[in-house]
């Protein structure tokens, strides 16, 4: 036991200098091999979000009813919010609803209006927050034309529209992201290839005495592959030290810009542990690559 | 009447074999035999095509064309791992040693024996035995960059021979030590022959195959001819 573990790697590739290089190289590559997945995970959890919190949920505008000088008729106005209420609180699929109170309404307000205005004074509609039933089907057209027997003067914002056009522009940066994570993982297995074709050049010699006394390439390819394990793994801890803080930083700094939006995008527990694992992820892909380079070399060199 | 049946095809036979280097033929039309126990000098003047000859034979080079078959396998058709199996049954001795620098001398040694797949404990075993055998057990673990020449060709033979191989190839193995070695050498030589191993050696050293007598294949011209054993009277 105590031999086997000594026992030196017959082909000499820990020590070449090209193993350095590829070791560096590697570690760069896992670095933003992490923070690439980090970034699809993260949009993917916010796509989630979006679709469980908004597709969720819809909103009633109410105008006001005018009198004869055009001046809000409270009373009247009251009355058509109760039967827009009780309406949806009536319709299919519908959990429940609530009025969204004039202080809401007024900080919704306060960034377009500013501070000083007095909003009552003004034609604002009223909203109400209807969170819809999980998986409820809901037919906006039939609603919409219910609603419109109640008052012409309610309409509902489903936020698909908008909704969807974000979904797309999240679609879009996760296939960008998705586009560097395969750039990142075919570089890496060139980088692989090209110094596994360097060593078996410089190691042409080991390799021809090895085959000599009997060797078959799957012996020479595995010497290659425990080296080239050994250089992944550690390029994948290099990779995730450096990738750690930089996730957590650049989360840190998506919450303190208070953007609702991208407050969703936080990585879960699994996330990270399928981070913590992007080590062994790299040393089976070095293993692989380095392997098969060689099984395939040595078939075309002797 | 014995129910044995041995095998009386040859260990290594060579049918119109051409062989050579980037297309330039060094060997033409080759046809010989070797049979199992026999011991073959390969003689000849530099650049007659021993090296070209025993590489060949120990398959590690294939021939252009003609017919090499070795332990009744047909190279032509013998695929990548079952050549490395037979070349498992085989034992070569350079001139230049050609051991792993970088290694022990007890890891060069165990290497034949790790190709084949034995557990430690039994490499360990046979390596230490060979090493009292070839008076190196004191050198195991040394470095092999750091041995003198003598002792390199005493791991490189002891390695040639740990497994026991049925044909041996040496390749100018007299050529860098002094006469004693050689000497010694021969009669290791001999001695591994009288245990059934077929012994192919390459020399120029004519003082060597008037001394030993064996059989002889001499090559010049680009062939090869089969001297016997001359006989004793």
């Amino acid at each position: 036991m105590h031999r086997e573990l000594m026992r030196k790697n017959e082909i000499p590739t820990d020590d070449e200098e090209t193993s350095v290089f590829v070791c560096v190289l590697s570690s760069i590559y896992m670095y933003l091999f992490i923070i690439v997945l980090a970034i699809v995970m993260a949009i993917n959890t916010m796509v989630k979000s979006w679709e469980k919190d908004i597709l969720g949920a819809i909103t009633i505008q109410v105008s006001p009813i005018e009198d004869e000088n055009k001046k809000i008729d409270v009373d009247k106005t009251q009355e058509q919010l109760n039967k827009v209420l009780q309406f949806m609180e009536n319709a299919k699929g519908v959990k429940s609803v609530h009025v969204i109170d004039e202080k809401t309404v007024e900080r919704l307000m306060t960034p377009w209006l500013g501070n000083k205005v007095d909003i009552n004074t003004l034609p604002i509609p009223q909203l109400l927050d209807v969170q819809l039933k999980e998986n409820a089907e809901i037919n906006y057209d039939e609603m919409t034309r219910g609603l419109h027997k109640v008052t012409s003067n309610a309409s509902i914002d489903n936020h698909r529209l908008w909704l969807n056009r974000l979904l797309k522009f999240a679609g879009s940066l996760k296939t960008l992201a998705l586009s560097v994570l395969c750039m990142v993982i075919g570089i890496c297995a060139f980088s692989i290839y090209y110094s596994t074709r360097t060593s078996l050049g410089i190691n042409m010699n080991s390799i021809e005495i090895l085959h000599i006394i009997g060797a078959q390439d799957n012996y020479i390819a595995k010497q290659y592959a425990k080296s080239y394990a050994k250089i992944g793994f550690f390029s994948g801890i290099i990779g995730l030290i450096f990738a750690i803080p930089s996730i957590v930083l650049v989360s840190k700094y998506g919450i303190s810009t208070g953007s609702g939006l991208l407050n969703s995008a936080g990585l879960s527990t699994g996330h990270w542990l399928l981070m913590m694992i992007t080590p062994l992820f790299s040393l089976l892909y070095a293993m692989g690559t380095a392997y098969y380079t060689v099984r395939k070399s040595l078939e075309k060199m002797c | 009447m014995s129910d044995i049946v041995t095998d009386t095809r040859p260990i290594i036979e060579l049918q119109n074999v051409s062989v050579g280097y980037d297309g330039d033929e060094v060997l033409k039309n080759v046809s010989l035999s070797l049979q199992a126990g026999d011991f073959t000098f390969v003689t000849g003047k530099s650049g007659a095509g021993k090296t070209t000859l025993l590489s060949m034979l120990y398959l590690i080079k294939k021939p252009y064309k003609g017919i090499l078959n070795v332990f009744g396998n047909n190279i032509n058709f013998s695929n990548r791992d079952s050549l490395a199996l037979m070349r498992q049954r085989i034992g070569v001795v350079f001139q230049d040693f050609r051991l792993l620098e970088h290694l022990s001398v007890y890891d060069n040694i165990a290497l034949p024996l790790r190709v084949r797949g034995m557990n430690e404990k039994e490499i360990y075993k046979r390596v230490v035995e060979l090493l009292r055998w070839i008076e190196m057990h004191k050198s195991i673990y040394k470095t092999c960059s750091t041995l003198s020449g003598g002792e390199k060709q005493r791991v490189a033979i002891a390695r040639a021979v740990i497994n026991r191989p049925d044909i041996l190839f040496a390749d100018e193995p007299t050529g860098s030590v002094d006469a004693e070695i050689a000497d010694k050498l021969m009669r290791l030589f001999v001695e591994l022959n009288k245990v059934g191993t077929t012994i192919v050696i390459a020399t120029h050293n004519e003082l060597l195959t008037s001394t030993y007598n064996y059989q002889r294949i001499d090559l010049s011209g680009g062939t090869a001819k089969l001297y016997p054993a001359l006989q004793k009277i």
